[in-house]
């Protein structure tokens, strides 16, 4: 009860975006769902819809720009298209702990790899990406993935910003790390004839 | 009082990745670093060195921003044992958190959340402190935070709320001053009100950076240059504190790194030379 109670509504209100609109629309009978004292609830109602919803907000922007800086060729490669999933994605993902970002980024290329609307070279790039983080954690000195499209030419097309060629060329993407170092050394292998 | 023997630092900066290179190219521009505790709790290989390389060329100030001071629910006792060790092994002069609760109920809201200027939440977050200081030998310095809602049911106002915390836990202040300015705009107080009501000899140091309007309320992106009402804040508390750091605490829209040294060489004449002649017409 009292703070206790109030503190675990209030992080709901701020991070579940149908709880809230459901507060919103009627904060007393939400309010009666949680264990709160009259005066607990009394206040909570008194919460400024605007404000409320503004810092709501304010929290799913700075995961989605926490989640650019490492996805930064997924965004070039969707567009616009990565805030707008990214947005659906936090209705059903909420990340915790000293690592939230780099979960957020990974369970996010998860969320865009098992869209069916995605087109497939996108889905690639978030795949790349999603190795490069899982590379940190890695207790690996060797990591090879096979992709069905010319990676190396569709990164430096997104980097300049130049029409990408989305003809299928398999390539593999070679991460090496040498024993009792911290960096990889990453090189693509386009494979001619597939 | 423990704080009256705490070192004068200068005019510091948040260390972030973004800028290490030109970091050390202008080293002997930079009195010391921030960094965020959590960055280096469960540290990936690359962040371990890091860590070295940068311990060994600056004073570092740990700045936690997940500890949860405020939560009812009482702390995560994993999580402040780690804490604890990254921050007796870097033996700082002092380390810093906010007063904020940023967890309940297993959600981790992901920002610092404001708690209710209340009796019951000063005894919570004094307890969680008291329980915190046991295991970090270094002093604690709390800081003010932004908050675009205000919780309904306060019992006094936000600066005696603040000074009953640093009051009863003995912990110095880190005032950020960007953050007040902030909170003055969007919700219409005093700074100078304020400014009467907290423990002056308590701050510690200062936090600075510029922030931007959005649908009427000014956002706490730590994004742009230092705003200045903020400097004039910060010459008006040169010559009412004894300020022993400054952070320029930027995060996000980074420019030339010139215009944050810029920025740290102003801020260092403002708080440590304030009878310097001014380089530049900032304010």
């Amino acid at each position: 009860m009292g703070l206790t109670e109030v503190q675990k509504t209030l992080a709901l209100l701020y991070t579940n975006r149908e709880l809230r609109e459901k507060f919103l629309s009627n904060p007393q009978e939400i309010a009666k769902d949680f264990s709160l004292t009259p005066v607990d609830i009394e206040h909570l109602t008194a919460l400024s819809a605007f404000h409320l919803d503004e810092f709501a907000n304010s929290l799913q922007y700075k995961r989605l720009g926490e989640v650019i800086k490492v996805l930064s060729l997924t965004e070039k490669s969707l567009k616009s298209e990565f805030s707008d999933l990214f947005l659906e994605f936090t209705n059903n993902y909420l990340p915790s702990g000293v690592k939230k970002h780099r979960d957020d980024a990974l369970a996010f290329t998860k969320f865009i790899m098992s869209k069916k609307n995605i087109p497939d070279w996108c889905k690639e790039i978030a795949e790349y990406e999603a190795t490069r983080i899982e590379l940190g954690e890695a207790n690996k000195l060797l990591v090879i993935k096979v992709f069905r499209y010319p990676l190396k030419q569709i990164i430096q097309a997104l980097f300049q910003n130049e029409e990408i060629n989305i003809r299928k060329k398999r390539t593999l993407a070679i991460w090496l790390k040498l024993p009792s170092q911290t960096k990889w050394y990453h090189r693509f292998l386009t494979l001619f004839g597939s | 009082m423990i704080l009256d023997n705490l070192p004068t630092l200068g005019a510091g900066i948040g260390f972030r990745d973004e800028f290490i290179g030109e970091l050390f190219l202008n080293r002997n521009k930079v009195d010391f670093l921030e960094i965020i505790s959590d960055h280096y709790i469960d540290p990936h290989p690359i962040k371990t060195e890091e860590l070295a390389l940068i311990r060994k060329y600056f004073t570092l100030i740990p700045h936690g921003i997940n500890l949860s001071l405020g939560s009812a629910e009482g702390l995560d006792k994993n999580y402040v044992k780690k804490l604890a060790k990254l921050i007796n092994d870097l033996n700082p002069p002092w380390w810093s958190e906010h007063i904020c609760f940023t967890q309940a109920g297993g959600v981790d809201i992901g920002h610092l959340s404001p708690l209710p200027f209340t009796w019951e939440a000063i005894n919570v977050i004094v307890k969680n402190i008291k329980e915190v200081k046991q295991l970090i030998n270094s002093p604690l310095i709390l800081e003010n935070i932004t908050y675009m809602l205000k919780i309904p049911g306060a019992e006094m106002s936000e600066a005696e709320f603040i000074s009953e915390i640093l009051e009863q836990t003995d912990s110095g202040m880190l005032l950020d001053i960007t953050n007040l300015y902030i909170n003055s705009i969007n919700h219409k107080f005093d700074i100078e009100e304020f400014l009467a009501q907290i423990p002056l000899e308590r701050i510690v140091q200062l936090h600075f950076v510029g922030g931007y309007f959005h649908r009427g309320m000014l956002i706490d992106s730590h994004s742009h240059p230092t705003h200045k009402e903020v400097w004039q804040l910060m010459e008006r508390l040169s010559k009412i504190t004894k300020l022993k750091a400054t952070i320029l605490e930027r995060d996000e829209n980074f420019p030339k790194f010139t215009e944050l040294l810029e920025e740290l060489e102003h801020a260092r004449s403002i708080a440590f030379n304030p009878s310097k002649e001014r380089a530049m017409s900032w304010v």
